[in-house]
C-alpha cells in the first residue's frame, strides 16, 4: 500500500497532555507516517508545549505513559521538533524537554518551518 | 497565497485564533468558520485587518444572527470557500 | 479542478461534523473529486450504525451513509480509534458489529495513503 509520491508533514501540537487524546493521537499518525517513510516533523505550540516537559507521570493519574516514546523518536527518524519559545515561556516552563534534541523556536521561525511542509495536521 | 488558516472556534472562549494569529504571514489568509465567525468582532483579530485577508463564511454568520458592517472582512459563501481551499497550497486547520 | 483528502475528528452530535459533510458535498458539487475522508479520533463516532436523532433532526450518521450511496466517495474509518470509542467490526458472542456499511475499515496507513495522493488535505 506504499503510496509513490513522498509529502512533507507538520503534525502541530495544541493539547495539553492529558487533554482527551489529542497527544496520543497525534502521536499514533506522527509514528505511522514516519513508518511509511514520508518526513514527519513535531510542532508544539500553545498548551502542546506542556506534552514536551521531562518527568510527566502519566501512570500516577491512570494513563499510558506515551511520552516515553518521545524519546524513541529517533528511531523513527523524526528528529525536526520545534516548540514555541513564546509559549514555553509564557506559561514559567523548563526547558527541559522529554526529546533528546528539540528545538526551542521564535514564533517568527515556527512559522517558517511550518511553511515548509506540505501538509499541516492539527491537534 | 501560501497558508489559508481556517479558524472553526470563537477567540471569545479559547486561544486557537491567538495561536493563529502569532504564526499567521502578510501571504496568508484567514477563513472564518463555525464558531470561528464570532471572531468578526474580536479586537485580536480586527487590529491585523489591515494586514491579513480575512473571509467568513456567509452560511456560518446568518445561522448566528452575526451581521458584519466591517468592510475589510469578506464575506464568501461554501463554493467561494471552496475555491480558495483549492487556490492555497496548504490548509491548517485551527480547532 | 482538484482532488481532495478530508480528515473528520469531530463527532456526529457536534455542528462542526455538519459543517464537513456539506463542504464535502460542495466539492463534488464544484466538479472537484474527493478520493477519500478519513474519520480519526471523535470522528468515528459518526459510523456507530445504532446512532439515533429524532426525526426533525439531521441525523449526521445516515447523511454520511447517504452521501457515501450517492457519490461513492470512500469514507474510512480509523478502527483503533473506533474500538476507543465503542465501535467493532467483531462478530464474536460479547459484541454487535456496529459499523455501518457505508464505511470501509481502515488504520492510520489508509490516512498516509490518501493525504500523500491527493493534490489538497483538508481537516475538517
Amino acid at each position: 500500500m506504499m503510496s509513490d509520491q513522498v509529502k512533507k508533514y507538520a503534525i502541530v501540537n495544541t493539547s495539553a497532555t492529558f487533554n482527551k487524546f489529542n497527544a496520543k493521537e497525534a502521536l499514533d499518525a506522527a509514528l505511522i507516517l514516519a513508518s511509511y517513510e514520508m518526513p514527519v516533523a513535531l510542532y508544539f505550540i500553545g498548551d502542546g508545549v506542556y506534552q514536551a516537559q521531562k518527568q510527566q507521570n502519566a501512570e500516577s493519574i491512570g494513563a499510558k505513559d506515551f511520552i516515553a516514546t518521545f524519546k524513541a523518536l529517533g528511531f523513527y527518524d523524526i528528529e525536526d521538533i520545534y516548540i514555541s519559545a513564546d509559549c514555553l515561556s509564557q506559561r514559567q516552563l523548563a526547558t527541559e524537554f522529554a526529546f533528546t534534541d528539540a528545538k526551542l523556536v521564535s514564533k517568527e521561525e515556527f512559522a517558517v518551518r511550518l511553511n515548509q511542509a506540505d501538509v499541516i495536521l492539527t491537534f | 497565497m501560501t497558508i489559508l488558516h481556517i479558524v472553526r472556534s470563537s477567540a471569545f472562549n479559547d486561544n486557537k485564533l491567538e495561536l493563529c494569529l502569532s504564526i499567521v504571514t502578510e501571504h496568508d489568509s484567514i477563513f472564518l468558520i463555525d464558531d470561528g465567525v464570532y471572531n468578526i468582532a474580536h479586537p485580536s483579530l480586527l487590529k491585523l485587518l489591515d494586514r491579513i485577508e480575512v473571509f467568513a463564511l456567509t452560511e456560518h454568520t446568518n445561522a448566528r444572527a452575526l451581521n458584519i458592517d466591517n468592510k475589510k472582512i469578506r464575506t464568501a459563501d461554501l463554493s467561494a470557500f471552496v475555491a480558495l481551499t483549492d487556490n492555497a497550497e496548504k490548509t491548517i486547520t485551527w480547532q | 479542478m482538484s482532488s481532495f483528502a478530508l480528515i473528520v475528528t469531530t463527532s456526529p452530535t457536534d455542528n462542526k461534523t455538519y459543517t464537513a459533510l456539506t463542504f464535502a458535498q460542495q466539492l463534488l458539487a464544484d466538479g472537484h473529486s474527493i478520493i477519500g475522508i478519513f474519520f480519526y479520533q471523535d470522528g468515528v463516532l459518526n459510523a456507530n450504525q445504532y446512532v439515533q436523532a429524532p426525526s426533525d433532526e439531521v441525523n449526521l450518521y445516515q447523511a454520511w451513509s447517504t452521501f457515501q450511496k450517492q457519490s461513492a466517495t470512500p469514507l474510512h474509518l480509523c478502527i483503533t480509534a473506533g474500538e476507543r470509542r465503542g465501535l467493532t467490526d467483531s462478530n464474536e458472542v460479547a459484541f454487535s458489529h456496529n459499523i455501518d456499511d457505508h464505511f470501509t475499515i481502515s488504520g492510520l496507513g489508509e490516512l498516509v495513503v490518501l493525504t500523500c495522493k491527493a493534490d489538497k488535505v483538508i481537516q475538517l
